[in-house]
């Protein structure tokens, strides 16, 4: 019994640490980007006022370069107005209810220097935010979507997460492959699955597709880079991104108003389901 | 234990320092400091080593609540915090790790300290960035993203330590 005692207390350092370091390695090795969202998530009731305040501080820097672009899209958006509008007016078009909503919100906490990459726009379940909506940066690219929603605020899963997926399609090509981050370079994305078969080229533009979240025709990046498999049966594509992850301020958040539905049914079969990250 | 006050404003300085500041600076993936180690180095080097492990795995606990890193930043302070006694016999010598003193430059001597601060701080950072991998897939990526990060933590607690107001005893 003293030698017990004895042996504790030589080694009671050195089991707090196995006992500690034990903890959060296993913490650490059942968290899913879901868990990581809602850590995020209760801080941010703590935190979210003084990110508010740095990010409206920063916003100083990027609001003349975002207001170009949503003047921009505010032109084309009235350009097809304004197209529906003649249409309706020659032709009995019943309109139907559309199938995306889009609102704004603004960036308040980001990050691109990790792995797992999640940022936090300042609306929440207040505002009609609901997860699974997709974010889109002020140019219309794909830049995260929403993972956990409090009252005020949302943690969205960035475009930079390695957990995050897209299903992509070359513009003016019938192919189509999984679109994700391999954690490496903060402006680059990967796609895979373009048969070798195919017409690629660098520079060509990647457009979402099949995607339970993103509105199709989304614009993802361009490519990069082209390289084939070890097995040379498919294209390994570096796809250079549209959204400006370090520089998000302003974000338009997408619903999609059949997305529940679709989910339930059918979201195993599209490439952004998230297998790993089942929601809860 | 001494300058405990002092102590819980570096831990607030530090944690927060992270929290606001550099987890939203989005310099690169390559730059990633994690200055809260700031705060481990500088613990008093005869500290009570159980004491020591528990301050290191609050840090990490608080940068990860702050953070939403779920135990990544606990697994690293932790461990930094276990072996820092012996990082502080290896570098500074066991003569400095049995008193009570602030290890600071001025305190254990310029060329003693850069030892010390370089061999704790890539240590974390090693350990930080392979836990975060979880892959070997990257390796390279993985220990560039180390080196570039450590070296960014360095200069920054190396400046802190610089400027840090030394009172006159200690």
């Amino acid at each position: 019994m003293y030698r017990l005692v004895q042996f504790f207390k030589k080694y009671s350092s050195v089991l707090l640490f196995i006992i500690l370091e034990a903890g959060a390695i296993g913490y650490y090795a059942s968290s899913t980007s879901y868990t990581r969202a809602t850590l995020l998530a209760s801080s941010n009731k703590v935190t979210a006022g003084i990110h508010g305040i740095f990010s409206s501080i920063g916003d100083y820097f990027t609001l003349g370069r975002e207001n170009r672009m949503l003047m921009e899209r505010l032109a084309e958006t009235e350009t097809l107005l304004s197209a529906l509008s003649t249409a309706r007016d020659t032709a009995t078009i019943p309109v139907a209810e559309p199938a995306y909503y889009y609102s704004t919100a603004t960036v308040i906490s980001n990050s691109i220097a990790r792995q797992d990459n999640f940022f936090v726009i300042n609306k929440g379940t207040r505002d009609g935010v609901e997860e699974n909506m997709a974010i889109l940066s002020a140019d219309g690219s794909v830049a995260g979507y929403v993972r956990k929603c409090s009252d005020k605020f949302a943690v969205c899963m960035s475009a930079l997460n390695r957990d995050f997926r897209i299903g992509g399609q070359l513009k003016g090509s019938e192919y189509f492959g999984s679109v994700y981050w391999d954690g490496t370079d903060a402006r680059e994305m990967t796609m895979v699955d373009i048969p070798t078969y195919a017409d690629v080229s660098v520079g060509d533009t990647l457009l979402s597709a099949y995607s339970s979240r993103f509105p199709p025709d989304t614009f993802i990046g361009t490519v990069s880079s082209v390289k084939e498999s070890e097995d040379g049966t498919y294209y390994i594509l570096r796809i250079r991104l549209g959204a400006r992850m370090n520089a998000l301020g302003n974000v338009l958040l997408v619903k999609y108003t059949d997305y529940e539905e679709l989910e339930t049914l059918a979201g195993e079969y599209f490439a952004d389901y998230d297998t790993r990250n089942p929601q809860k | 234990m001494h300058r405990r006050g002092e102590y819980v404003l570096v831990f607030a300085a530090t944690v927060l320092l992270q929290a606001f500041l550099f987890d939203n600076l989005n310099l690169s993936p390559y730059l990633y400091p994690l200055i809260y180690v700031g705060f481990l180095l500088l613990l008093p080097t005869g500290m009570n080593h159980a004491l020591l492990i528990l301050c290191g795995f609050v840090t990490g606990v608080t940068v990860d609540f702050l953070s939403g890193t779920a135990g990544l930043h606990t697994i690293a302070s932790t461990a930094t915090a276990f072996i820092r006694p012996a990082t502080i016999n290896l570098t500074i010598g066991k003569d400095t790790a049995n008193e009570n003193v602030m290890p600071l430059p001025i305190n254990v001597g310029r060329g003693k300290w850069l030892k010390y601060a370089a061999l704790a701080v890539s240590i974390h950072c090693i350990i930080f960035f392979c836990f975060e991998a979880a892959t070997t897939a990257f390796l390279w990526y993985t220990l560039l993203r180390a080196a570039g990060s450590a070296l960014a933590t360095f200069l920054l607690v190396w400046f802190a330590a610089v400027i840090y107001p030394v009172r006159g005893s200690h």
